[in-house]
C-alpha cells in the first residue's frame, strides 16, 4: 500500500496529470455554475480519454467532478439559482445570507466546510481499500456477473419516483448495448444489415446524445436567464466576512465532520450521490443542532455549512461502489465507470491489485482538487458567478459546436453524428416523459462485462452459480443497499418538499 | 362527471402529447425487443443468452408500463411536455415553439452542412450565422469563436492528435464531375 501511495503521487505530480487539472480548473469551475453545464462537459471528457494516459484521463476526470462541485454553491447562495441538484438545501439559509448582505460570510463558511468535507470523503475512501481488497478476493465469475447486472438493476430501481420506467429503461439498454458482435460467437447480432452498427453503439455518441441534446434543449427552449441587477446588488456583498465565515464553521467542526461522514456514507450506496445526502445532512443539522429549528431557513450559517461539507464527501464515498464493484454510486459515476472502460482498466479486483496505484491516486486528486480549488473560488466567487447572465442564445452555438466536434471524433465517421442525433431525439423524449437515463448509460457501460462473465458462469457452475453463498450475499447485501437506498432518498424527497412548503409559506 | 365528459376527457387524453409521445417510446421500445427477439433465432447459445434473458426481464415491465399509460388520466392537460421547458418558461405557446424550432432547424442545418460541406466549412459558419441571428452578435465578436473552433480543429486535433476529418460531399461530388 505504501509504494503504491508513493507511485501514485509520483504518477500523479508528473506534468501530463498536472497541465490536465491546469485546464480542467477553469473549465470544470465555470461549468459549475452554469444550469446543467457539468454533465455534457463531463461527457465531452470521454471523447479523449481513450487518446490519453490513464493516469491522465482518469484523475482528470475526478479533478473535474470534485471542481464542478465545489462552484455548485455560488449560484445558490449568491442568486438563489442552484447550479446543480446537490446544491439545492444550500439555497434555504444561503440565499437569505446574502440578501441580508452576508453572501461573504456564507461562502467563507461553505468553501472551508468543503474543504474539510472532501477530506473526509477522500480518508474514507483510503480507509475501505483493504477492506474491499478482502472481500474481492473471494469472488468468482458468477459474483462478477451478478455484480453487473445488479449495478444496472440498482441504478433503475433508485430512479427517484420510476422505478419501473428504470428497470424497463435498464433492459432496454442492455439490449441495445448487445447489438454487434457477440464477443463470445463473434456472430453479428440485430445490425439491420448496417455495417456501422457491427462494432455496437459506440458509446461517447449515444451519451451526448443522450445527455447534453435535452440539456440544451432545456437551456434554449426555457431561455433561462438570470436579471443582472440583482446579481450586481448581491456581488457587491461576497467579498468582505470571508474570513468570519470561516471562523463560524471551525466553531461548528463537530457538525461538518458529522455531515461529511453522513455524505461518504449515503454515497457509499449504490445510486444515490449528492441529491439525498445533502438534504439528510441538512436535515439532521436541523433536528440536531440547538435552536436550529427556529433559526433554519432564515439565514443560520448551520444550514449552509451541513449540506456543503456532505455535498464535497459524497466524492469519496462514490468511488468505493463505482471503482471496486462496478456499481455507480451517482449517474456521474457511471461516467467514470465508462472512462474506466474506455482506457482498457476492467473495475473490480484490478483497481485494487494492478492499479492500486491509480485507485490511490483518484483519492490524491480528490484531496488536491479541494486543496488547489477552493482558494481560487473564494477568490474568484464574484466572477464565476457572473458566468450565469450568459444568455442561452450565446452559450448554444458554443457548446453545440464543441460537442459536434467531439462526437465525430469518437471514431470519425459520419455514422457517429447520426447516432449523436438519434440519440439526441430519444434523450429528448426520456427527459420529456420522466423515463430515467443513467440506466442506459450503465447497461452500455457493462454489458460486455455481463455478457462475458455470465458465459463463463454458466460453463463453469452451471446451476449451482445461484447456491454459491458469496453469490447469495452479495444478492442480500446488494437488496438491503438497495432498500436502504430507497428509504433515504423517500426521506430526502420528504425533507425537500417540507422545504418547498415551508419555504412557499413565507 | 357527466358521460360525454368522460369521453371528452379520454379523447382528450388519446390526442394529447404527454399520451402519445409516450406511446412513441413505448412502441420504440417494443420495436427493438422484437427484432432482437426474432433476429436471436439464426443466432448460437453464446449470442443468444443474454439478449433472451435481456428481454424476457424487461417485457413485463414493458407491459405494465402500457397498461398503466391506458389506465391513468392525464395529470394536467397544460403541462404537456413536463421538464423540456415547453410551457414552463414565461413565454406562450407560440414563442415557444419557434425556439424549438430554432433548436431542431439550426442543429439540423449543422449536422447537414457537416456532410456537405466539412467540419472546417459547416462549425465556423454554424457559429457566425447562429451568434448573429439569433444572439443578435455583431460580425466581429461572432468571428471570435468561429477562429477558436478553426484553430482547434487545426492545430490541436490535426497537428497534435493527428485527427482525420470526414470528406465532403460537394468534394466528392466535384472530383466525381473532374474524373467524368
Amino acid at each position: 500500500m505504501w509504494e503504491a501511495s508513493v507511485s501514485a503521487a509520483q504518477q500523479l505530480f508528473s506534468p501530463g496529470p498536472l497541465i490536465a487539472f491546469a485546464i480542467i480548473t477553469p473549465i470544470a469551475l465555470f461549468n459549475g455554475v452554469m444550469i446543467a453545464g457539468g454533465v455534457p462537459v463531463f461527457i465531452l471528457l470521454l471523447s479523449f480519454a481513450s487518446q490519453l494516459d490513464p493516469f491522465i484521463a482518469l484523475p482528470a476526470a475526478v479533478f473535474y467532478a470534485a471542481a464542478n462541485d465545489a462552484t455548485e454553491p455560488i449560484p445558490s447562495i449568491l442568486i438563489g439559482v442552484p447550479g446543480s441538484r446537490g446544491s439545492q438545501a444550500t439555497i434555504i439559509d444561503g440565499y437569505p445570507m446574502a440578501r441580508q448582505g452576508r453572501a461573504g460570510e456564507a461562502l467563507g463558511a461553505v468553501y472551508l466546510s468543503s474543504l474539510i468535507g472532501g477530506l473526509v470523503g477522500a480518508a474514507c475512501l483510503m480507509a475501505v481499500l483493504p477492506v474491499a481488497r478482502e472481500i474481492l478476493k473471494v469472488f468468482g465469475s458468477a459474483e462478477f456477473f451478478l455484480l453487473g447486472l445488479l449495478g444496472i438493476a440498482t441504478v433503475a430501481l433508485l430512479s427517484t419516483g420510476a422505478m419501473v420506467k428504470g428497470l424497463l429503461t435498464a433492459a432496454f439498454g442492455l439490449a441495445i448495448a448487445l447489438i454487434g458482435f457477440s464477443p463470445i460467437s463473434g456472430e453479428v447480432r440485430a445490425d439491420l444489415g448496417i455495417g456501422y452498427l457491427w462494432e455496437g453503439l459506440p458509446l461517447v455518441p449515444m451519451l451526448l446524445g443522450l445527455f447534453a441534446i435535452p440539456e440544451l434543449a432545456n437551456l434554449v427552449v426555457s431561455n433561462t436567464s438570470i436579471a443582472t441587477d440583482r446579481l450586481d446588488e448581491v456581488l457587491a456583498g461576497s467579498s468582505g466576512d470571508v474570513k468570519k465565515g470561516m471562523r463560524a464553521a471551525l466553531r461548528h467542526k463537530w457538525l461538518i465532520v458529522r455531515s461529511s461522514l453522513i455524505g461518504a456514507f449515503v454515497g457509499m450506496m449504490p445510486g444515490l450521490g449528492a441529491v439525498p445526502a445533502h438534504w439528510i445532512a441538512y436535515a439532521q443539522a436541523r433536528q440536531t443542532e440547538k435552536g436550529a429549528s427556529e433559526t433554519f431557513g432564515t439565514g443560520d450559517i448551520r444550514g449552509v455549512i451541513a449540506p456543503e461539507a456532505s455535498n464535497n464527501s459524497v466524492d469519496g464515498g462514490v468511488l468505493v461502489p463505482t471503482l471496486f464493484f462496478s456499481i455507480p454510486g451517482s449517474p456521474q459515476m457511471a461516467l467514470i465507470l465508462a472512462m474506466l472502460i474506455l482506457v482498457g482498466i476492467q473495475p473490480g479486483p484490478p483497481m485494487l491489485d494492478q492499479h492500486l496505484d491509480l485507485t490511490i491516486a483518484l483519492v490524491w486528486t480528490i484531496a488536491l482538487a479541494n486543496i488547489i480549488v477552493v482558494p481560487i473560488v473564494l477568490r474568484f466567487a464574484p466572477l464565476i458567478a457572473r458566468v450565469t447572465i450568459i444568455p442561452p442564445n450565446v452559450l448554444f452555438p458554443l457548446v453545440m459546436a464543441i460537442i459536434v466536434i467531439g462526437v465525430f471524433q469518437t471514431s470519425q465517421s459520419l455514422g457517429d453524428l447520426a447516432l449523436f442525433a438519434i440519440a439526441g431525439i430519444l434523450g429528448l423524449f426520456m427527459k420529456a416523459y420522466g423515463w430515467p437515463r443513467p440506466p442506459i448509460v450503465i447497461a452500455i457501460v457493462l454489458a460486455e462485462v455481463v455478457e462475458k462473465y455470465l458465459w463463463l458462469s454458466v460453463n463453469t457452475y452451471g446451476w449451482t452459480m445461484f447456491q454459491r453463498p458469496q453469490f447469495i450475499a452479495i444478492l442480500v447485501v446488494v437488496l438491503i443497499a438497495a432498500m436502504i437506498g430507497m428509504r433515504v432518498q423517500r426521506n430526502a424527497a420528504k425533507i425537500q418538499a417540507s422545504q418547498a412548503d415551508s419555504g412557499s409559506e413565507d | 362527471m357527466t358521460t360525454s365528459d368522460s369521453e371528452k376527457t379520454n379523447s382528450q387524453k388519446f390526442l394529447s402529447v404527454e399520451f402519445l409521445g409516450e406511446v412513441v417510446l413505448l412502441a420504440v421500445v417494443g420495436a427493438v425487443f422484437a427484432y432482437m427477439l426474432w433476429d436471436s433465432q439464426e443466432w448460437g447459445t453464446g449470442a443468444w443468452l443474454l439478449p433472451r434473458i435481456t428481454i424476457a426481464f424487461g417485457i413485463p415491465f414493458w407491459a405494465w408500463r402500457i397498461v398503466s399509460l391506458f389506465r391513468t388520466r392525464i395529470s394536467d392537460p397544460d403541462a404537456q411536455i413536463m421538464d423540456t421547458g415547453f410551457l414552463e418558461a414565461d413565454a406562450d405557446n407560440n414563442v415557444v415553439a419557434k425556439r424549438w424550432i430554432k433548436l431542431v432547424g439550426s442543429t439540423a442545418g449543422l449536422l447537414v452542412g457537416i456532410w456537405l460541406f466539412g467540419f472546417h466549412v459547416a462549425v465556423p459558419g454554424y457559429t457566425i450565422l447562429y451568434l448573429m441571428v439569433f444572439a443578435g452578435a455583431k460580425w466581429y465578436w461572432a468571428i471570435l469563436p468561429a477562429i477558436f473552433f478553426e484553430g482547434i480543429m487545426i492545430f490541436i486535433y490535426g497537428d497534435i492528435l493527428m485527427a482525420e476529418w470526414n470528406t465532403p460531399l460537394v468534394v466528392e461530388w466535384w472530383n466525381a464531375f473532374q474524373a467524368n
